[in-house]
């Protein structure tokens, strides 16, 4: 770890394992555990802005919430100034908590409504038992004149505050034991624009005044751009790309980072014209998330079986019924006939109507025998097996392998084999996808 | 900042003042000086103030502001569903009717205009009766707004119904579950099978749900809302708008729950439908970047008045308004990395008391001047674009600034 590494985080893993209940263990029920954070490492460095992007539920908060310890890590290991956060005991741990604080999105629940601005920011000097009383009044006065608010408010609640002074009184409090590194997670959200960029400028002064390590964490991808100098977009508990902030936005290079960038909508005149490629669909559930590249199945580059040439759509598509068998073919069961049913026109009907459904036109090669086959073993209510005869033709690197993230220079990293010089080949039985490719 | 050259602009006052509308040929809905006071117990909220806007046939007019700026509330005082302690105090809302404008003209003439219905002053069923026919609203956050102990496809289903009902009677608006209490709870359980939809209306919401992209429709049609991802039940929530085929839809912020990703797909759903059917939308939302994307005109709201309106070009390029311009200039945009330049201070209390009788922009304002502690009127640019600021026709001048009374009153310090 080089010296100006301030944290840094190694495949740090937290999965939320529901207690089984009592009839779920007679039942022999179980539960997958939610993975909200599946093997993440990063490093943020002395003195930067980190920014953890993503769309809800991608775990960017359970990763803030762990590396400060507020919960504990299923797997892996956080280090701050060298030293495991995760081996500390309480009183190193108390310590560590007055370098390490946070700012939380929502101002109006996270302030204490019986308490005074001053009896709030206090608290944490209190705490840590730092100086006489009159000193801890000047610095309170001091600090809540430092992020824009006037000594005579001291004695005012929370609820006297607009929304953006609540953010402001937070700040002060998290910053009034002069830490090292603050998580601020998603800071600004909860503002209106003309507050939110009050805030975002005084988090930057005050960076840059107290020599402070933020990792903020955000939705905004604007936000993200401007306050930030490094960014980690995040997908399904992963991380997908890495790298400089400018980097990432100019030229991005995971294709759910490009989708991403694509979907947000510019206050601009030319906006009606640009043509959006977003992604379609919906975020698969973290309980059972796909295998290999968690993105593949809605990703719009998912690279094709070697064999076969398809058009990218009609390979996607694919893609997404490979994926529905797998993990939800209940939902398919609509277009299922009754089992005794034999005749063969019926059958035929509706496997044409299942492609037709999931836009899968017929095609001029060996494809399409398999397609039809498939078709007609799901249609018949025999998921599995249609299952199994789609993936035993069609193998993808982005299903079976796991794009472990690869340095592409200039300090980026990105988990995509589209960015592999030479991507690694297929392995031959499909249990291969839960090994960790490192090369 | 390309600021118009008001001088050389004929600037007139806009005639909002005389007492006739005049309707341009493809106007839908004119909104006239209309006023939303909420009375509440620590005193009267003007929530809406003296509002002017008029939304065209098969447009898309975007409302944005910050919260608190009024924007809900002038949605919901055109479905006219403001609740006590509030109530629409004056004002007139008129709307493009043949029928209605036919059937009243004896009666009650004071209320049409031509083809046009002032809905203020139609009795209250009538108007009733044009919700979800002739207009309808998408809320926010599509997670409290299904019921969460009927099927998506019930509710939508439900919708079909009354406007059904509707237009085979057009006075009554009643759905089967209204005045659903005790009796009926206990009739239900007794008899499981007691329906409140009928088959065809339940497939015209199949249908309908198909339209908005929900693959399996038949089959979501018979889930709860908490098996719905919010952008699906978004799409659903659309589904039951259009059940009566509206005129008119009022979006209230419908993508301000929902990621990116997903804020993508239902404007561009939105914009489909809206093209498809030619129907107007007043998209209500603090997002300049979703207007731009399907907006054709807008208005900028600020403490309960617009303060300047016009086509989405003459807003973004030539704002008259510092507001416009701070509301512009504190986005931070993805494709530069500038620095932002906040407009200082906080969004202002709209307790009657507290307002004072001048721009309430002022307080907060870089270009404030004296002329400004009074009310400044509502003046015409051209055509597409009107604004509530005395720039319209003169330049700043810097001696009669009156920034120095304002500093310390809530200002920000530096």
């Amino acid at each position: 770890m080089s010296s100006d590494t301030l944290v840094s985080v190694e495949d740090l893993e937290k999965h939320f394992d529901p207690e089984d209940s009592f009839l779920d263990k007679l039942l022999n029920l179980e539960t997958p555990p939610v993975q909200a954070v599946d093997g993440v490492s990063f490093d943020i460095k002395r003195g930067e802005t980190f920014g953890l992007v993503g769309e809800s539920g991608c775990g960017k908060s359970t990763i803030g919430k762990t590396i400060l310890r507020l919960l504990e890590p299923t797997g892996g290991a956080t280090y701050f100034e060298d030293e495991n956060i995760y081996e500390m005991d309480k009183s190193e741990l108390n310590t560590l908590r007055q370098d390490i604080q946070i700012v939380f999105q929502d101002p109006f629940s996270s302030l204490n409504p019986r308490l005074t601005v001053g009896e709030i920011v206090r608290e944490p000097l209190d705490i840590h038992d730092i100086g006489t009383k009159a000193e801890r009044r000047e610095k309170v006065v001091a600090m809540l004149e430092r992020v824009g608010l006037s000594e005579d408010q001291i004695d005012r609640y929370p609820r006297e505050f607009s929304g953006g002074q609540r953010q402001r009184i937070c700040i002060a409090r998290a910053l009034v034991l002069e830490p090292e590194f603050i998580l601020l997670d998603e800071p600004v959200s909860a503002l209106d624009v003309s507050v939110q960029a009050q805030v975002l400028n005084l988090l930057d002064d005050l960076q840059k005044e107290f020599g402070l390590t933020y990792l903020f964490i955000a939705h905004d991808l604007g936000v993200v751009r401007y306050i930030c100098d490094r960014v980690a977009v995040m997908y399904l508990g992963r991380l997908v790309e890495i790298g400089p902030t400018d980097m990432i936005f100019d030229d991005p290079q995971h294709p759910y980072t490009r989708a991403l960038l694509e979907s947000i909508p510019r206050a601009d005149l030319q906006e009606q014209h640009r043509t959006i490629e977003g992604v379609s669909g919906d975020v698969p559930s973290p309980r059972n998330p796909p295998n290999g590249c968690r993105f593949h199945t809605r990703c719009r580059d998912v690279i094709q079986p070697p064999d076969f040439e398809f058009e990218q759509e009609t390979w996607q598509n694919l893609v997404t019924l490979q994926h529905r068998l797998e993990t939800n073919p209940r939902s398919l069961s609509e277009y299922t006939i009754d089992e005794d049913t034999s005749d063969k026109e019926t059958i035929a009907r509706h496997a044409s109507r299942i492609r037709e459904v999931f836009g899968l036109p017929t095609l001029n090669s060996d494809a399409e025998s398999v397609i039809n086959k498939a078709a007609h073993l799901a249609v018949q209510g025999n998921f599995s097996e249609a299952h199994q005869t789609l993936n035993n033709a069609f193998t993808t690197i982005c299903r079976t392998r796991d794009p472990s993230g690869i340095d592409i220079g200039e300090d980026r990293e990105v988990a995509c084999f589209l960015c592999y010089d030479e991507p690694p080949s297929i392995p031959k039985t499909p249990d291969a996808s839960t090994e960790n490719d490192n090369d | 900042m390309t600021h118009n050259d008001a001088s050389t602009t004929s600037v007139q006052r806009s005639a909002g003042t005389d007492n006739e509308p005049d309707f341009g040929p493809n106007t839908l809905l004119k909104v006239r000086n209309l006023s939303t006071r909420f009375f509440t117990d620590e005193g009267q909220v003007n929530a809406v103030e003296s509002l002017d806007f008029e939304v065209k046939e098969g447009e898309v007019f975007g409302i944005v502001g910050e919260s608190g700026s009024g924007k809900s509330v002038t949605g919901l005082s055109i479905l006219d569903l403001i609740e006590s302690p509030g109530r629409i105090t004056d004002g007139e809302i008129w709307f493009r009717n043949r029928s209605l404008a036919d059937e009243f003209n004896e009666q009650q003439s004071q209320a049409v205009r031509d083809e046009f219905v002032n809905l203020l002053e139609l009795p209250e069923s009538v108007h009733r009766s044009l919700r979800g026919n002739s207009f309808s609203m998408i809320f926010q956050d599509p997670m409290s707004s299904f019921d969460p102990t009927s099927t998506v496809g019930e509710q939508i289903a439900e919708a079909v119904e009354v406007q059904q009902r509707t237009s085979s009677n057009p006075r009554s608006a009643r759905s089967r579950t209204q005045g659903y209490g005790f009796k009926s709870m206990v009739l239900g359980s007794i008899l499981p099978s007691k329906s409140f939809v009928t088959e065809p209306s339940m497939e015209r919401a199949i249908e309908l749900l198909e339209l908005v992209g929900i693959p399996d429709p038949k089959k979501r049609a018979q889930e709860y809302p908490h098996q719905f991802s919010g952008g699906m039940l978004q799409r659903a929530m659309i589904a039951q708008a259009l059940a009566g085929e509206p005129d008119l839809l009022i979006a209230d912020e419908p993508t301000t729950a929902l990621d990116v990703t997903i804020q993508a797909q239902i404007l561009s759903l939105l914009s489909d439908i809206q093209e498809e059917r030619g129907m107007s939308v007043i998209l209500i939302t603090h997002n300049l970047g979703v207007v731009a994307r399907v907006a054709d005109r807008l208005g900028v709201m600020y403490a309960g008045e617009i303060a300047e309106r016009g086509t989405l070009k003459e807003i973004f390029e030539n704002h008259t308004h510092p507001y416009t311009a701070g509301l512009l200039g504190s986005i931070p945009e993805i494709d530069e990395a500038e620095r932002l330049r906040p407009i200082p201070g906080n969004v202002p209390s709209l307790l009657d008391h507290e307002m004072g009788d001048r721009c309430y922009f002022a307080d907060r304002c870089p270009k404030a001047m004296e002329e400004c502690m009074e009310k400044p009127p509502e003046y015409e640019i051209n055509d597409d674009h009107r604004v509530r600021c005395y720039l319209a026709n003169r330049e700043f001048d810097e001696d009669r600034s009156i920034r120095d009374h304002f500093d310390g009153e809530g200002g920000e310090p530096s």
